[in-house]
């Protein structure tokens, strides 16, 4: 256990009662604080039931979960959860009250001031990207569903919890609403270092968000690394399945820039117009960003705006 | 017609007062019963499945043979006809209590869970306004059949309108019997439209709207 682990996981599995077989098989994970990690698995495989027992939603069978060096067995389920952010993705907002009351309901049951409430509210729904005077007083239903999750994202966000555990929250958002959550989320945690654990049966989605990926298979915990890496060296064959892909454009929709681009080269020619595009983006962004401009390499900048790097078509051929 | 009225409205009144208060004790002891109940039994489908037949079963005793058979037991009076009138009005509202807290969207209960509400604050805030147009839904059935089967009620000298059927009955007097029936009708059909419209307000309250 280093201080820098946020959720560590110690022989954890579950049974369900009546169940042939577990649903999780014995598992140790550390998960970095501040990391972002997705669980990527095919439906059925254990991604749920992982993180239900991070909140204790679920019992383990076996084993325990520390959170921040804590044996999460000896903290009321109610105050764990009061300290973990939740979002699902039929967000379960309350449709009988407000977005305001939906989003103060944790920081009501822990008692703040009305004022610190207020403030906290408009603070959260500028975050999420919505005005909190056009939305405050509107109830669920008349939100569309990108919508509702961003408001499922500021409910669980209330009291400012450490770590977040997200079960496939954009599962149900159309494309296009979809990617925009996505970068919402990356900017999100960028900004205020959450860790978080991010379900999704997406692999891009999976790619482009995790820090690091779980891959899981009927219960089990196939890899556990970077993205590159799992790309590079799929642990077993199911793995190697799993992100092989003959099409060499979809391939590279799981690679980043910041994992290949040519640090050497940072600086920005003055003279040249180089497309610009954020070190998360993903190396078929960047190809686009190739074929669309004039220069022969796009300038990868990180979240401060500061030029980091250079990607050019040889760092795409090698991907 | 209306001679009746002018020369009986001293006892048609009392009558009237008479059977509001048998309707209004014996939903307010039913209503008591069952909410808790219906509660447990939504939660809990193995009890559900012992006591709902036996509700059902009392629903089916035709009134006369119930008040008949609670005669030797607690005699004549209010008391049986109330013991009869909360027997027969639990199955109905026991059922939509049930019908609410199942009908609510098991995500909804997770992400609340998932917050951190105790069970206690998930109900209080949560579980019961989402519940109760179902549960007024019931309150507005029971409360229509309690008006009718209490008019039957006063064959064991419980009062209430039926007195006024039962003479009328007896003494062929059809204006009485005319005014017994509009009476009972009048009240149940007022009753029931009462309480539809608090029903349509919970509604519009549970899926999001300012009701005042
Ligand atoms: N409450 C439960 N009782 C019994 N079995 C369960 C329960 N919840 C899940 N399971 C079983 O455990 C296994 C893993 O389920 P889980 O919900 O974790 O899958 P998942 O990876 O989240 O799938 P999906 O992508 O469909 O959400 C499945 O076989 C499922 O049937
Ligand atoms: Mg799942």
């Amino acid at each position: 256990m280093t201080e820098t682990d946020a959720i560590v996981m110690e022989g954890i599995s579950k049974t369900f009662k009546k169940a042939q077989k577990p649903s999780l098989y014995p598992t140790d994970l550390r998960i970095e604080s501040g990391s972002f990690v997705t669980i990527l698995g095919a439906s059925g495989c254990g991604k749920t039931t992982l993180l239900k027992m991070v909140n204790r939603l679920y019992e383990p069978s076996s084993g325990k979960i520390l959170i921040n060096g804590q044996d999460i067995a000896r903290i009321a389920p109610t105050k764990l959860r009061r300290q973990i952010g939740y979002v699902i993705q039929q967000t379960g907002l309350f449709r009988h009250m407000t977005i305001e009351q939906n989003v103060a309901m944790v920081p009501g049951i822990l008692g703040w001031d009305k004022e610190k409430i207020n403030r906290r509210i408009d603070d959260l729904l500028n975050l999420v990207g919505l005005s909190p005077s056009e939305f405050r007083k509107r109830y669920p239903g008349q939100l569309s569903g990108g919508q509702q999750q961003r408001i499922g994202l500021a409910r669980a966000m209330a009291a400012d919890p450490s770590i977040m555990l997200m079960d496939e929250p954009f599962g149900a958002i159309d494309a296009i609403n979809r990617a925009a959550l996505q970068d919402e989320i990356l900017r999100i945690q960028k900004q205020l270092h959450k860790t978080i654990l991010f379900v999704t049966h997406d692999i891009m989605e999976a790619m482009k968000l995790g820090d690091k990926v779980i891959v899981m298979n009927e219960g089990k915990v196939q890899q556990f690394a970077r993205p590159l890496d799992i790309l590079r060296h799929p642990a077993n064959e199911f793995v190697r399945d799993l992100v092989h892909s003959d099409d060499r454009l979809q391939r590279l929709a799981f690679v980043r820039a910041k994992d290949v681009m040519n640090t050497e080269a940072a600086v920005p020619d003055p003279d040249k117009e180089a497309p610009e595009a954020p070190e998360n983006s993903t190396l078929h962004e960047i190809l686009m960003l190739l074929l669309g401009g004039r220069t022969d390499y796009v300038q990868i900048k990180d979240e401060k705006n500061n030029p980091v790097g250079r990607v050019t078509l040889k760092e795409i051929r090698r991907a | 017609m209306i001679a009746y009225i002018e020369n009986n409205y001293l006892e048609v009144i009392t009558l009237f007062l008479q059977h509001i208060e048998i309707t209004v004790i014996s939903l307010a002891i039913a209503v008591i019963i069952a909410l808790p109940l219906g509660v447990l039994l939504a939660k809990n489908a193995a009890l559900a499945a012992i006591i709902m037949p036996v509700l059902s079963v009392i629903y089916t005793i035709p009134s006369l043979a119930m008040f008949a058979l609670l005669i030797p037991v607690v005699g004549l009076g209010l008391e049986p006809a109330i013991i009869a009138l909360v027997a027969y009005s639990l199955l109905i509202l026991v059922r939509n209590v049930i019908a609410g807290f199942r009908s609510i969207d098991p995500a909804v209960i997770e992400a609340g869970l998932g917050l951190g509400l105790s069970r206690w604050q998930l109900f209080c805030k949560i579980e019961w306004v989402l519940a109760l147009p179902a549960i007024l839904g019931g309150v507005r059935i029971a409360a229509v059949s309690i008006i009718g089967i209490a008019a039957i009620a006063s064959w064991i000298n419980a009062g209430g309108l039926g007195v006024i059927l039962f003479q009328g009955l007896n003494e062929s007097n059809t204006p009485q019997i005319v005014w017994g029936t509009i009476l009972v009708a009048g009240m149940a059909l007022f009753v029931n439209y009462f309480l539809s419209v608090l029903e349509s307000l919970a509604l519009a309250k549970s899926k999001g709207a300012d009701v005042k």
